[in-house]
């Protein structure tokens, strides 16, 4: 009996997974991905870097590469006219917003990809979900303040204006390559590989990327954190060491 | 050489802050204001989070303001009586201008409340500088004389707690030099800036002080100020950026020497003229940006 019971939990929680994940019967077999390095180091001198996945695509489809770094709190506001002057007068705050954001896509692009696909698997910019937190729905109002985030987000170079292209080696083997820009928020991301046949998802694959403050610069931004008292005390005395030190260099 | 910043987590240009640092410690040598007037918007414009600006350049204040008044003080351009009233009046100030700065940031209205101020108290120093300076300069008069001349008015004179301050040889209420002091510490905390170029004026023509006596006594109690002011935004805003400020601190005392040097050479009213033009030119931009649509309506902030 407890046998059987195992067989039953099997096909209830193994089946409805293998048809949700598409046919495969090749699941996890069909693609493999890896990043040229797991992790981005920030250091006194960095200045933006490179984020290259490898992979090997053993089906025929198309396939994505979306990157996210950590999720933030976002508050969009939107300035109105009073008496004359621009200010503040509305606002939205998001609350799953990436802190990062690209994507890559093979072949013609998504425009052939099912948008339901796109939105669940959050594709391309237009696919993102925000998590707006508002009192009204209004779905309008709404979208401008989303698509002014996702302006801005671009203007500071952390989104991406359109797709970046997945380039064929040789064969099945490919590779993406995405710009990681200077002002690059820490956190863990994460960069998810779909490959992708008649609208469907048939493979599929995570990994991780560490982007940190090592060294000095790590120092510092603990400091600050931990020992914020420690921390403005020592920037007090450097601030007084210095002015004086210049006089006394003047003697 | 790009740098990368680690309070506020972006690469910048190390050069072009020297260089910022450098000419705002000219402004402060010459003319005794700390010039974050113009330090903030410029700092915002590179890239760095407003609150960092604001928060860093605090810092810096304590250091250019050091290095100034060490100047001034030994050519007996400081009134300590005086520097330490405003100072206790400043540290006031500051406390109070930090939970100013923190409820603004709340409402997102931080660069509406700096805007105002900028042009209500540029605009109106300036226009009262410039008329004041060319004429001085048409009269061949200093300002000094003028003032003397003149009775400190009514409701001043009226005020209790009166002292002697014999090296500006003033006989006036403790309550005006601390109020100075007081605003001057609510503009730290909010503007990130030291508030000489609200302070020299007032000390000038409120108080009745000498320029030279009034930009070094005004260096001297902002030292106190930012440093306080400093203190909270690091402690309680978390938003300091210490490389940031060594950055601005390299450039700024080296500016600040040759300010000095060149403040004896230029003639009062001329260094005042030009102050008053420059707060001007400042306050005009502010305006413009304020009144006239903006491009992007929308903006964002990490909450």
């Amino acid at each position: 009996m407890p046998f059987v019971l195992f067989i039953l939990s099997f096909m209830v929680f193994a089946v409805p997974n293998a048809l949700a994940q598409g046919s495969g019967r090749d699941y996890g077999q069909s693609l493999a991905v890896d990043l040229a390095s797991d992790h981005v180091d920030i250091t006194t001198g960095f200045h933006g870097s490179r984020l290259v996945l490898f992979g090997v695509q053993k089906q025929p489809g198309t396939l994505a590469v979306v990157v996210k770094g950590p999720e933030r709190t976002m508050l969009v506001r939107r300035k109105g006219q009073v008496l004359g002057a621009w200010i503040n007068t509305r606002s939205v705050k998001f609350r799953r917003v990436p802190s990062y954001y690209d994507y890559a896509i093979s072949g013609t692009g998504k425009n052939k990809l099912p948008t339901d696909l796109l939105r669940e698997h959050g594709i391309g910019l237009d696919a993102l979900y925000f998590d707006p937190d508002v009192s009204r729905e209004d779905a309008a109002y709404i979208r401008d303040f989303q698509e002014a985030l996702i302006r801005n987000k671009q203007a500071q170079g952390v989104y991406p204006v359109s797709a970046k292209p997945i380039k064929f080696i040789s064969g099945d083997f490919f590779r993406a390559e995405f710009y990681m820009p200077p002002n690059l928020p820490s956190g863990r991301y994460e960069v998810h590989t779909y490959l992708i046949q008649d609208g469907d998802i048939i493979d599929d694959k995570i990994t991780t990327l560490r982007v940190a403050q090592v060294g000095f610069n790590a120092s510092v931004n603990r400091l600050a954190s931990d020992h914020a008292f420690i921390y403005a005390l020592l920037g007090l005395f450097i601030a007084v060491g210095a002015g004086w030190s210049i006089n006394l260099l003047r003697r | 050489m790009y740098i990368y910043l680690p309070v506020a987590e972006i690469s910048i240009p190390a050069e072009s802050v020297l260089l910022l640092g450098g000419i705002v410690g000219f402004l402060s040598g010459v003319f005794g204001v700390g010039g974050g007037f113009l330090t903030t918007p410029f700092l915002i414009f590179m890239g760095i989070p407003p609150a960092v600006a604001v928060g860093t350049q605090t810092n810096q204040l304590v250091a250019s303001s050091v290095a100034g008044s060490i100047g001034h003080w030994r050519r007996g351009n400081v009134d300590f009586k005086i520097g330490l009233i405003m100072m206790a009046g400043g540290i006031g100030g500051s406390i109070v201008g930090i939970g100013i700065f923190t409820l603004l940031q709340w409402l997102g209205q931080v660069d509406l409340a700096i805007s105002i101020l900028y042009i209500v108290l540029l605009g109106g120093i300036g226009i009262m500088m410039l008329t004041e300076s060319i004429w001085a300069a048409t009269h061949k008069k200093t300002v000094r004389d003028q003032f003397n001349t003149q009775k400190v008015s009514g409701f001043i004179a009226k005020l209790p707690y009166k002292m002697r301050f014999p090296r500006s040889k003033l006989y006036i209420s403790a309550l005006v030099p601390g109020g100075i002091g007081f605003v001057g510490g609510i503009l730290a905390s909010v503007m990130g800036i030291g508030g000489g170029f609200l302070l020299v004026p007032a000390m000038i023509y409120i108080l009745g002080m000498s320029t030279i006596v009034a930009a070094g006594t005004s260096l001297f109690q902002i030292i106190f100020t930012t440093a306080v002011a400093s203190l909270l935004h690091a402690v309680i805003n978390g938003t300091v950026d210490l490389l940031l400020a060594i950055l601005l601190i390299i450039g700024g005392v080296i500016g600040t020497q040759i300010g000095v040097h060149m403040g004896r050479s230029i003639k009062p009213s001329h260094a005042r003229m030009t102050l008053a033009i420059l707060v001007l030119l400042v306050s005009l931009q502010l305006s413009y940006n304020m009144f006239v649509r903006p491009a992007e309506l929308y903006s964002t902030v990490l909450w």
